[in-house]
Order: structure tokens, then C-alpha cells, then sequence
């Protein structure tokens, strides 16, 4: 896995992304300034805790948030030379599935059960491309074998719920993949799934992006498939993403004290098991009315008065970059961390 | 597939057995066929006794239950206590085709107009249309047939003159007439309809509603299918299932319930015919009416479950 991204193409930019999501309660500013870049065949992943903005902000990239409820207020989505949030719904029909697009956490519910899974696929095809329906329907099953269905040609007759789960996920993939879009945006694609079968899938999406040289986010909260898979991370935090490291960087060495904690957060089989799992106190604040200063700073071991006033400036390290006053210190977020799981 | 609808023929037996021993002992009970022979002074009594001897009706309870039952089970239908002793079956056939004829049309046609409804209001959803749709389901369910049907009756027969108040064709009309047919199920079929489209849009749009909330619609945005082909392969298909079977399970009930809309327009259906041999106390109509009423219900529910079966793939018989 290389990390040389900075030699790499940039396929996607995001710049300064706001989201809102009007609730019951008032307007939740779910993603509140993201940016990030998207370089040519990397696995990029965003995670962090529920709620924290990772699937708004994949769902904003590609306008698929209820237009009821949702606004994009303030940003841009740069997919080469298009802005995506300029991009009226007739044209954003075109770039979805065929430039950008979507593997959703659970195929049993995101795959269509009325319809047979070959014919979901071929639909996709026959919308973008200039193919008989023979034809489409000759490609969804040579994309399902190419995903590792067995028997793929009677597979792709069979209804959802007549798959195993990795089956279908691994069908979900067959679909995203199908006109080798430039972007994959993977959100959660495992987590419904046994740990056993996890691996095979993400093996999957990974033959899939080689074959097809795309680029992918990967959305998860869980740490193990990040270390597995992605060449960069970015955590996500209430709204706005306060570290981004490489992979390997984050595991070893985490800035901000979010990232501590989740990595703390993490049983690990090479140390011995305290007899409880560590956990971050507290709950992130509500994204109504946000706080002024760092949004971590209620749960943080090591805050003072400054974090609760001034949101951090986002320091860039390298290639690295956190969001916090105090990650020049981070020696201290582990000590502080181990304090307080031990208290 | 087969053993289930077989299991499902085996239980309605008894319930036919059941229902039809209960109509038979109250009609028994309430109405007496003979009264008007015995009430009648220019009636000779050897008449009548010859009467009640040749229908058994002075025999007990049980054997003429029994001598019906045996002649049922073997497609003997009897004969009408009070029509002159004509056949029962040619009657109930006439009657079943009239009802079947206004339910088949109303329902088809209110299934189209209460899915479009449906699900318009659906994907508008709280929007003027979804508002005044929604009022108007509830006004057009609230206001019962007997009020509907008098005023349908007023304004498009008696003040513009339009249609036929009542019947099935006008007075005189020899033989089968489509037109002269068709205009004398326009107010009752009408009638009908305004409550089934309440219903039928108000089943849609909450089937709709739930549908559209599902994962795999999102799926289908996120393949750059347009919104109208979201909607109608992904959404209505989806959304269709809940209430096609309701139609269905709907023909079976209508059958036997119209009796107020029939009685209003005078549409000489079951319901119709239910009445009249309930009041005359003809026992022979009258169960054969309810034993076909019954069985299409039964029918129609059964017809229901296996629609279900063939529109949803996820639902298999054991």
C-alpha cells in the first residue's frame, strides 16, 4: 500500500461541505465544514462514532438526502472539473452508479426484494449504457462472477433474501461496480456482517478496485477493517473532521485525544485484557446548536478552559493534519486516556 | 402450494356446515313461508296442508335441515318456497352475476384511481394535494351508501336527468343491452366506488409511505434511475402488494354486503335478493345465497394469500 498520495491525481475534492438536516427539534448541522481530497486508487476512510456526520457527508457528495428535510448551505464537491452541488437532478442522475457510486451496509435491505438481484443490475447498465437488455443482463452475471458468486447465470434469477449474507453484499458490490466508476463510497459494507465473512467481502472490494482502478471511501466505525484496508484515514467528530493521518500513522501515532481514545477504545488481542473494555465518557454534543469551542472538549481528559472558547486551528503536520490546541502534547492524551480507564 | 389450499378447502367445511345450521334454524324461527297460505280465507285447507306436506314443512326441524343438506351436497339447490316454486339456482345465478358485475368494475376501477392517489399523496407528501386528498377520503368513507346513494340519485337522475335512478334496465328493455346496461351501473357502481377509492388510496399511501423510507429506493437513487422510475419499478411495485390483496379479499366480502347500495338503487344483486327471501321467510334462497357468500369469501381470501405469494417472492406456503 503505497502512501504516496501526493504524486496521486486528485479525483474528488470536497471543500468546506455544510449539510443541514432539519429535525423536529431544529436544524441539526450535521456536516459542518469537511473538507477533504480523494486521490486516484486510494482507499480513503472516514470514521468515527453514530451520528458524527460520515454517512451525511457521503449522501451530500452524491444528493441523495431527502430534499425535504436536508440542504447543502455551503461547500463544493469537486468531481474533476464539476461541482457536484451546482449539478441540477438530470445531471446528477449521470454521475450516479456511472462516475460515483454507492455499496449501502445492508444489501438485504438496500437491494430491491421484489425484484430478481441479475435484473437490479442489468436496470443499472441499461439506464447509462446503449445495451440490449439481453446484453445487460449477460454483464450483471458476468459481474457477479467476477464478485465470487458461484453460478452466477442462476444467481442472478434469485431474489435477495435467497442469498447468504456475504452473498449479498457481495452482489451489492457486483452492482456499484458495474460501470466502473471513477468513486466507490462503501458506507459500513461489513458491519452487518460475520466477522468471518467480513474479510472475504472486503477482500472483494478490494480485486474490484484494482480491476477497475477506482478510488474508495470507506465509511466505518470499526477500527480493525480500517487497518485492513485504507491508505488514509479521516476521523470525524460532532460534524467536522478533526484528524487526518495515514493509516499506519493513526495506529501509531493518533494527535488528537478523540483518536487516542477510540484507539483505546479497541480490545486488542496482543495485550491482555483489562476486565472491562475501556470506552470514551460522556456522549458528542448536540450538532442544534453546537458548542463555540473544540466539540470534544466535554469528554476531553486533557481540556482547559481554552478548548471550551476557541475551536482549534487545524494544524497540518506532514501530510497530516488534527484540530486541537494541544496536539503538540500528545504524550499526555495517552497518559490522561490510561488514567482515567483505570480509575 | 397444493397440500396448503388443500388444508384451507378442509376448514371451511365445517364452517359451511355451521353457518349454514344457524341461518337455517333462524329463518325457521323468524319468518314462516306458509303464514300468508294460513292467512289467506280463499285457500282451501286441503290446498294448503298438500302445500306443506310436498315442502316438508310440517315435518321437524332437523330432517328439513338434514333433506336440505343432502340435497345441497349433491348440487341440488331446491326450490323457492314463494316463487311459484321455481328453481333456486337460476334465481341466486342471476343475482350473483348482477353483484359480481357491479364489484369486478367498481373495484378495478377504484384499485387504478386509489393507487394514483395514493401514491401521489405519498410522494407529495403534506403538500395541498396530499391535504385535500386526504379530507376527502375521510369525507367519502364517512358518509354512508344510503346517503350518498340518495343524493347521487337526486342530482344525476332526478334534477339533470342523466341517469337511471334504479334497476338494471329500463322499463320495457328486451334482452341484453350494453349501453341501456352500462348506464344503470353508472350511480350504484359510483356509490360503491367513492367509499373503495377512500379506502384503496388511503391502504396505498401508507403502504407507499413505508415503502419510500426503505433502503433499496435509496439504492435505486443511487444508480441514477430517474425519480418517476424509482417510483413506479421500485416504489408502487413494492407498494401495490398490500392492496391488491385487500381488492381481492374485497370481491369476496362485496358479494354478500352490498345490501344497502343494492336496496338504494334497487340493483336486483344479492344483497337484494338476500332481503327479499329473508322477509318472505324462503329458507332455500336464503341459504343458497349465504353458502355462496361464505364460500366467496373464503375463496376470495384464499385467491388473496396466494396473490400475495405470487406478487412477493419472500413469501413461500409451508
Amino acid at each position: 500500500m503505497s502512501l504516496d498520495t501526493a504524486n496521486r491525481k486528485v479525483v474528488l475534492s470536497v471543500k468546506d461541505l455544510h449539510t443541514d438536516i432539519k429535525t423536529e427539534n431544529g436544524v441539526v448541522h450535521a456536516v459542518d465544514g469537511v473538507s477533504f481530497d480523494l486521490h486516484n486508487n486510494e482507499v480513503l476512510a472516514i470514521v468515527g462514532e453514530s451520528g458524527c456526520g460520515k454517512s451525511v457527508t457521503a449522501l451530500s457528495m452524491l444528493k441523495l438526502l431527502p430534499k425535504r428535510v436536508s440542504k447543502i448551505t455551503q461547500g463544493s464537491v469537486m468531481l474533476g472539473d464539476l461541482d457536484l452541488t451546482k449539478v441540477s437532478d438530470r445531471g446528477m442522475r449521470k454521475i450516479r452508479g456511472k462516475r460515483i457510486a454507492m455499496i449501502f451496509q445492508d444489501a438485504l435491505t438496500g437491494l430491491n426484494p421484489v425484484h430478481r438481484v441479475g435484473d437490479q443490475i442489468a436496470e443499472m447498465i441499461l439506464i447509462h449504457e446503449d445495451v440490449t437488455k439481453r446484453q445487460a443482463h449477460q454483464q450483471a452475471i458476468r459481474l457477479l462472477d467476477q464478485v465470487g458468486i458461484p453460478n452466477a447465470s442462476e444467481r442472478a434469477d434469485r431474489y435477495v433474501h435467497e442469498f447468504s449474507g456475504g452473498m449479498r453484499q457481495r452482489a451489492m458490490i457486483a452492482l456499484a461496480m458495474a460501470l466502473e466508476p471513477e468513486v466507490l463510497i462503501a458506507d459500513e459494507p461489513t458491519t452487518a456482517l460475520d466477522v468471518t465473512v467480513q474479510a472475504q467481502v472486503l477482500e472483494v472490494l478490494l480485486e474490484v478496485k484494482e480491476r477497475i482502478g477506482s478510488s474508495i471511501i470507506l465509511i466505518t466505525h470499526d477500527l480493525g477493517v480500517v487497518a485492513g484496508m485504507a491508505d488514509r484515514v479521516l476521523v470525524m467528530y460532532a460534524g467536522r473532521i478533526i484528524e487526518e493521518q495515514s493509516a499506519n500513522g493513526l495506529y501509531h501515532n493518533p494527535m488528537h485525544p478523540y483518536a487516542w481514545g477510540l484507539l483505546n477504545a479497541m480490545p486488542r488481542v496482543d495485550e491482555v485484557l483489562s476486565d472491562h473494555l475501556a470506552s470514551i465518557p460522556g456522549a458528542p454534543p448536540s450538532l442544534i446548536e453546537p458548542p463555540k469551542g473544540c466539540r470534544f472538549a466535554s469528554r476531553c481528559p486533557m481540556a482547559e478552559p481554552v478548548c471550551e472558547e476557541v475551536y482549534p486551528e487545524v494544524i497540518r503536520v506532514a501530510r497530516s493534519s488534527v484540530a486541537c490546541h494541544f496536539a503538540d502534547r500528545p504524550d499526555w492524551g495517552r497518559a490522561l486516556w490510561n488514567a482515567e480507564v483505570m480509575s | 402450494m397444493l397440500r396448503y389450499i388443500l388444508r384451507r378447502i378442509a376448514v371451511t367445511i365445517p364452517i359451511l356446515l355451521g353457518i349454514s345450521l344457524l341461518i337455517f334454524v333462524s329463518a325457521r324461527q323468524i319468518s314462516s313461508p306458509e303464514g300468508q297460505l294460513t292467512l289467506n280465507p280463499r285457500i282451501p285447507p286441503e290446498a294448503k296442508a298438500a302445500y306443506i306436506e310436498a315442502l316438508g314443512l310440517d315435518r321437524p326441524w332437523y330432517e328439513q335441515y338434514l333433506t336440505w343438506l343432502g340435497n345441497f351436497v349433491t348440487g341440488d339447490f331446491g326450490v323457492s318456497l314463494v316463487k311459484n316454486g321455481q328453481e333456486v339456482w337460476p334465481i341466486v345465478q342471476s343475482a350473483l352475476a348482477n353483484t359480481l358485475l357491479l364489484a369486478v368494475v367498481s373495484i378495478a376501477i377504484s384499485l387504478l384511481l386509489g393507487v394514483i392517489l395514493g401514491t401521489v399523496a405519498a410522494v407529495r407528501r403534506n403538500s395541498i394535494f396530499d391535504i385535500v386528498a386526504t379530507f376527502g377520503a375521510f369525507v367519502a368513507f364517512s358518509v354512508p351508501v344510503f346517503l350518498s346513494g340518495l343524493l347521487l340519485q337526486l342530482i344525476f337522475s332526478v334534477q339533470l336527468g342523466w341517469l337511471p335512478t334504479a334497476g338494471i334496465y329500463s322499463p320495457g328493455q328486451q334482452g341484453f343491452d350494453l349501453v341501456d346496461r352500462v348506464e344503470h351501473l353508472v350511480l350504484p357502481g359510483t356509490a360503491l366506488a367513492l367509499q373503495l377509492i377512500a379506502v384503496y388510496s388511503r391502504f396505498m399511501r401508507a403502504s407507499m409511505l413505508e415503502v419510500l423510507e426503505a433502503d433499496y429506493i435509496r439504492t435505486a437513487r443511487s444508480k441514477g434511475l430517474s425519480e418517476l422510475r424509482v417510483i413506479s419499478q421500485h416504489g408502487v411495485r413494492t407498494a401495490l402488494i398490500p392492496v391488491v390483496t385487500r381488492a381481492a379479499i374485497d370481491i369476496g366480502l362485496i358479494v354478500g354486503g352490498l345490501i344497502v347500495t343494492e336496496r338504494v338503487f334497487q340493483y336486483p344483486g344479492m344483497g337484494l335478493l338476500f332481503l327479499d327471501s329473508l322477509f318472505a321467510g324462503d329458507y332455500p334462497i336464503l341459504l343458497a345465497v349465504t353458502m355462496i357468500v361464505v364460500l366467496s369469501v373464503f375463496i376470495m381470501n384464499l385467491v388473496a394469500d396466494l396473490l400475495y405469494a405470487v406478487l412477493d417472492p419472500r413469501i413461500r406456503f409451508a
